[in-house]
């Protein structure tokens, strides 16, 4: 008995000292210098290890950084003999060394998690508000206000940074983000399709759902063996019902929508400040309808629900007649299909063109942030001001080092040298947010004219995101935020496939799963800290 | 007994004195024996104890900044979502009714095949089929998945094909909610009984051969022998295989269900739901582990009673079978 209760007494105490162990770290992070924002000529900052004295910044004492970043490393660790280099700028001109660290495209977002968690210290941190929680993990706390810091260890970035991209990137009143601004891009959904056989089938450019419909039916008719749309369903599918939202309705998804299925979005460009549900739309039924026809029609496999399809590879072999994507990703598709099909030709039906706008992303589409645990926040911040505008770091970055991985040719393009080696030399730089399109040596491509006729056509369409930093905050909406995903990912990719049965039924079914999650509770809260935003 | 002839005070300290010595001889004769139950012991409380007051994660709202234990307690706040969908109950009928059936059904196979394996003579085809009855263990779900679909598949499935070639009309599986209990017993069945039945063939190795010599001596048919004596001497090893596994009924298979089905096939969803292809669905895009933990938590908890009521049915009944 006596060992028994020794035993147990043991294994209690060991417990007891963990749990406490836990809780005392936790309450000494989050530093707090309580100064209050005006540039003075000292500052200290909040590691103390580069204090500004008199204007100047001293950096006397030797300290590392770390950056984590997503990604598979190079396989032939050019990244480390990127950073050798790199070193030797950062030691003679900052008297510091940058130690990176990736994490692997496997399970990403677990691993990403669990380095927060940790309270690893981590000075520079990728982070994106669109896939990876940027905002929920600043509401945990995850990242430090960089807001004082930045105009003297960064004051590139300061000065070239318009007072709304700060405050895309300031959550609560705290700049926890440092934005993607320089790097002209758009998030333009699109269906890529076969240009050729659409002029064959008499179509000419596929611009609406009509024309898209009767290019699949054509493919039925006209192509044997080529499912028009080959692809397989997932939790996440969205496609159909992006298209339906531009093409069909002035709804625009912003603040305040909910996972992949979106079933709360905002009334429109012009009144970005309601909130709606496409889904109680009576459109959306006839949506249901016909995605039920074209399902039953076979525009997509059968047992679309259940199959697990490459499309991309399907449609570079002429299996499928469309691939869905975003611009990003159709850049680079016209080389892909150019050297899978010599005379196949490449088109592009983007869902935004009827109404002729497009949001932009946000800033912080691709982010950087830095750690609350953060041992040098100051010498990262300076670093991070030379990735983005020191022309010698920024390409050495980007590009690798000149002579291995890039050389300039005489008429200014960037090309390979022909010692290159994909195996040895393969290089890349994931921290996206530092590109800077003032700083790009273009490379030269056969396609630019068409990715130029593409980018003609699309960049009148940008917008600027009218929700600036407007972040939802459903801290106290957890359940419902949860139930709502849940019935999003239930109903909507087996209604936009017409794999849902009687399409009216569904459509009842899924607005009374959406009903019974608390949708009216959250968009009624969602109005609310919307009104208060405005307000001020 | 000696000690009560004594003042019981006395005998009591007597008695203390006498067990603590009896524990010290013992120690020192068992000592290499617990030496070498230290890595287990070690590795238990590293991964098994310590974390468990981590468990305190299920009851929080957890942010970077509380950690664990400094996140605001908000009760079962996070089992909300589940009831707040009104599908709570057709998940568990769904989860305990597949795992019941999964129960019953691999039992009874791995036990015939067990049988059949040590009624077979001829050593080197014993080997062979044993082999290929455990094949199917290793091929991963996302594989047995893609079998599944080219064979269940309507455009171009093995199974339409077959049935068209003899004039039959082609079958729509995968929006036939009825069939789908079957398919996926089936599945788990093949994939799961042949390596299952390994424990149960050991256990008949292990099995005191005189008996059945002297069975058929006495003259007792295959089929008696089987009855009256192999079966009977496997009883204890299946109470311990059916203890453990009730312990997870509440948790789903979900490899299986997952890559058989898919997650969003809401045709099927009546008879291929289960509590954790739904709470896939409700976390997807939504990072939550303070509610990933707390549905876990009470998927252990109810592990935990179940095992604990059947532990002591089974003792009630037939006490020498109980595993504690």
């Amino acid at each position: 008995m006596k060992v028994k209760r020794v035993i147990s007494l043991l294994l209690v105490s060991v417990m007891l000292c963990l749990a406490l162990a836990g809780c005392k770290k936790a309450s000494e992070t989050n530093p707090d210098d309580g100064s209050n924002g005006e540039i003075s000529d000292n500052f200290k900052g909040p590691s103390g290890n580069t204090p500004v004295v008199d204007g100047k910044i001293d950096t006397s004492k030797f300290v590392t950084v770390k950056m984590l970043v997503l990604g598979d490393p190079p396989a032939g660790g050019a990244d480390k003999k990127m950073l050798e280099k790199l070193n030797e700028i950062f030691k003679e001109k900052l008297n510091a060394e940058l130690e990176m660290q990736w994490i692997e495209w496997n399970n990403y977002e677990t691993k990403y998690q669990m380095e927060l968690v940790s309270g690893n210290p981590i000075d520079l941190i990728f982070t994106t508000s669109t896939w990876l929680s940027l905002w929920e993990n600043a509401e945990k706390g995850a990242f430090m206000d960089m807001k004082e810091m930045i105009p003297y260890y960064a004051p590139k970035l300061w000065s070239d940074t318009k007072t709304e991209e700060w405050a895309g990137c300031t959550y609560k009143g705290k700049v926890v983000a440092l934005p993607e601004h320089r790097k002209w891009q758009l998030s333009t959904p699109l269906f890529a399709y076969r240009l050729d056989w659409a002029k064959e089938f008499g179509i000419g450019e596929v611009d609406s759902v009509d024309k898209l419909e009767q290019y699949c039916k054509s493919i039925l008719e006209k192509k044997t063996g080529v499912i028009p749309y080959n692809v397989g369903g997932s939790a996440n599918s969205n496609e159909l019902y992006a298209m339906w939202l531009r093409q069909d309705t002035d709804y625009v998804l912003g603040a305040g929508s909910v996972g992949m299925a979106c079933p709360v979005t905002n009334k429109s460009y012009d009144e970005p400040w309601t909130s709606v549900s496409p889904v109680f739309d009576d459109k959306f039924l006839d949506f249901a309808k016909k995605m039920k026809e074209w399902g039953d029609a076979g525009f997509w496999p059968q047992d679309v629900m259940s199959a697990t399809v490459d499309t991309k590879a399907s449609f570079l072999a002429g299996t499928s007649g469309l691939y869905s994507m975003n611009v990003a990703n159709y850049y680079p598709l016209y080389k892909d299909l150019a050297d899978a099909d010599p005379n196949a030709e490449l088109g592009g039906f983007f869902f935004d063109e009827k109404r002729g706008f497009c949001i932009a992303d946000v800033v912080t589409q691709d982010s950087c942030s830095i750690t609350a645990n953060a041992k040098n926040p100051e010498r990262a911040l300076m670093m991070y001001d030379m990735f983005q505008y020191d022309p010698e770091v920024y390409h050495l970055t980007q590009y690798g080092i000149e002579g291995v991985q890039y050389i300039v040719t005489e008429d200014g393009y960037r090309a390979r040298p022909e010692t290159y080696n994909e195996e040895t030399d393969a290089y890349y730089w994931d921290m996206w947010s530092t590109r800077n399109d003032a700083l790009e040596i273009p490379e030269y491509n056969p396609n630019q004219d068409k990715i130029d006729t593409v980018n003609a056509k699309i960049k009148p369409w940008t917008r600027i995101n009218p929700w600036g930093s407007f972040i939802v905050d459903t801290s106290n909406m957890n359940a419902q935020v949860t139930a709502i995903n849940e019935a999003g990912t239930t109903w909507l990719p087996a209604i936009q496939f017409g794999k849902a049965g009687d399409p009216v039924e569904a459509v009842n079914q899924y607005r009374d799963a959406l009903k019974s999650a608390g949708m009216d509770d959250y968009m009624k809260e969602v109005e609310k800290q919307m009104k208060e935003y405005v307000g001020n | 007994m000696e000690s009560r002839d004594g003042a019981v005070p006395i005998g009591k300290k007597k008695e203390k004195k006498r067990s603590f010595r009896k524990w010290k001889t013992s120690m020192k004769k068992d000592m290499p024996f617990l030496i070498m139950c230290i890595p287990t012991i070690i590795f238990f409380l590293i991964f098994a104890y310590l974390p468990m007051p981590g468990i305190y994660v299920a009851f929080t709202n957890f942010n970077y900044n509380g950690g664990i234990f400094g996140s605001p307690f908000v009760g079962l706040d996070n089992l909300k979502f589940i009831t707040l969908s009104g599908k709570l109950g057709g998940l568990i009928r769904n989860t305990v009714l597949y795992n019941l059936a999964f129960l019953v059904t691999s039992h009874v196979i791995q036990i015939t095949i067990a049988i059949l394996l040590n009624e077979v003579r001829n050593k080197k085809f014993r080997k062979l089929s044993q082999s290929f009855l455990i094949l199917p263990n290793f091929i991963s779900y996302v594989l047995v998945g893609l079998f599944g679909f080219a064979i269940f598949n309507s455009t171009n499935g093995i199974l339409n094909a077959v049935l068209e070639r003899f004039g039959n009309e082609g079958v729509q599986v995968y929006s036939n909610p009825g069939v789908w209990p079957f398919i996926l017993v089936f599945v788990n069945l093949w994939k799961g009984a042949g390596y299952g039945s390994i424990v149960y063939f050991a256990a008949l190795m292990g099995m005191d051969r005189e008996m059945l010599e002297a069975a058929q001596v006495d003259g007792a048919s295959t089929i008696q022998r089987i009855r009256y004596i192999t079966l009977p001497s496997l009883k204890p090893t299946m109470i311990i295989l059916i203890l453990l596994s009730i312990g997870g009924i509440l948790r789903g298979n979900f490899d299986l269900f997952y890559n058989m089905v898919g997650s969003s096939n809401v045709i099927l969803h009546n008879s291929t739901d289960v509590l954790e292809t739904y709470i896939f669905r409700a976390m997807t895009n939504n990072f939550q582990f303070s509610t990933a933990a707390a549905v876990s938590f009470v998927q252990s908890i109810f592990g935990f009673i179940l095992v604990l009521t059947t532990n002591t049915i089974v003792k009630k009944v037939e006490p020498d079978y109980a595993l504690f």
